[in-house]
Formats: C-alpha cells, structure tokens, sequence
C-alpha cells in the first residue's frame, strides 16, 4: 500500500539575483539563500504529485517590511499569459483590513528584519487547470499579526517551478518544496 | 526609474554555477515588477489612512452622542 505524506521536491536547479546574493540546494533538497532579490526554483512540480506544500523561514533588509510575489514558470520561465489575481487579508490586532489586487501573486506576504514563517499550499501547478495557492504568514513583530492570501493563476499550462521576487530589498532564508503523496 | 542588467546565477544540485547577465526582457520584467509593487503599497497605503480617518470619524460622532471611551471602544472592537 502507498504511504501517504509530504515528500520533497529537490531542485532541478535554482536561479538568483540581488546584491552579494548566494542560494544553494541542500542535499535534503532544501534551498538555502542569502541577499537575494529574486529566488527562481526549478523542476519542482512534477507528474507525481498534484499538490504541494511550500515551506519558508524569512528574514528581510526593510524595516517598513517587504514581500515576495510568485510566478509560476516553465524551464525557468515565468508565465505571464494568464492573469494573477490576489486576495489578501491583515488582522492586526483589532483592525481588519482586505484587498484584492490583479497582476500580483502574492506569496510571502511580510517580510522585515525580523524572522518570519510562512507555509503556501499550492493547488495544481503542473496540471493543466488553474492553479491556485494559500498562504498564511507570521512574524517576529506585532504579536501574532496574521497576514494571509490566496492567488489564482488563470492560465492552464502545466508549470514546474515558481519565480519569487521581493518589492523592496532582499531577503534571506530557507524554503523548501514538498509535494503531497495523497 | 530604468534598473541596469543585472546578474542572475544559476545553482544546480551537484554545487555547479552559472552567471549570466538578465536578457532585455527580464530586466524589463523586473523594472515592471518593482513599478507595480510600489503603486500597490501607495494604494494599499492610502486605503489604510482613509479607514483610519472614517474610524476616527465614527468615534468622534459617538462621542458626541454622549458614549464613553469603553463604550465606543467595545462598539468598534
């Protein structure tokens, strides 16, 4: 009988960009990186699985915060012929606020110079259907402001990986990619 | 603001590394991105002060109807 579970997803390769950037595929398949403003990984969707977890500890160089948006891509290309559309929502305390904003996949939604955590639960990218993602973020400010959304992509090509790329500085940390044995 | 080309390296599972500068069109891409992630945070930032303002709005209305601070603050908790 076949075990369910999370298995992970090792890298075909990775790709940076930013200042003093450097990122490495661990021989767990985790991806470390460092100072990068854009973190690319491929080969990570595959026939095997239709679901994954995505799994981040982050830590930024803008104080005001910053965040990663996502695209999914193709041998290392990211996929523009569909639209992103994301739903946010930031519980802060007593206030509430939402918006929903198209041309943006969000992804890791703060990032700051404080360590933060964020798991994204990814929805079919290498099946030919849209793809749709979740996230729920936390960070070491605040007291427990959650941030959360979730993204549809409309387009239907089979993706196997994802482009990360920050708004504002860079960004450093752990990310690992699992797909779902269901 | 136009970016330059920028480096892009690329890190495969046996350690080996590849450096490349960015095609036209993912600097372009980039530059794009980045004008975009800004007008978002304007937006985002101006729907935050106009929420802000209409709160404090209310409580001053409240108030002025004769509610105390707790009162108006269990109301809009």
């Amino acid at each position: 009988m076949a075990t369910s579970g999370l298995v992970t997803m090792t890298p075909s390769s990775i790709a940076s960009t930013g200042t003093g950037n450097s990122s490495s595929i661990n021989t767990n398949g985790s991806v470390t990186f460092s100072s990068c403003a854009t973190l690319s990984l491929n080969g990570v969707f595959t026939s095997s699985y239709d679901n994954y977890m995505i799994v981040g500890r982050l830590l930024g160089t803008i104080s005001t915060g910053a965040r990663m948006t996502c695209r999914l891509t193709i041998a290392g290309t990211p996929q523009t012929a569909g639209t992103y559309t994301s739903q946010y929502f930031d519980a802060d305390s007593t206030t509430i606020s939402a918006s929903r904003a198209t041309a943006i996949g969000r992804f890791f939604n703060q990032i700051q110079t404080y360590w933060s955590g964020a798991s994204v639960y990814m929805f079919g990218p290498y099946l030919a259907q849209q793809t749709v993602w979740r996230t729920v973020d936390s960070y070491g400010r605040d007291g427990g402001r959650i941030i959360d959304s979730g993204v549809t992509y409309s387009d239907s090509a089979q993706c196997d990986g994802i482009s990360l790329s920050t708004s504002s500085g860079e960004v450093s940390g752990l990310i690992t990619v699992y797909g779902f044995n269901q | 603001m136009a970016i330059k080309p920028f480096e892009i390296t690329t890190v495969y599972p046996d350690g080996t590394k590849e450096t490349r500068w960015s095609t036209p069109e993912e600097t372009a891409q980039r530059e794009a991105d980045l004008a975009q992630f800004e007008a978002d945070r304007i937006a985002r930032e101006q729907a935050e002060a106009e929420a802000l303002a209409k709160r404090e709005s209310a409580k001053a209305k409240l108030a002025a109807l004769g509610l105390d601070a707790d009162e108006i603050a269990a109301i809009l908790r």
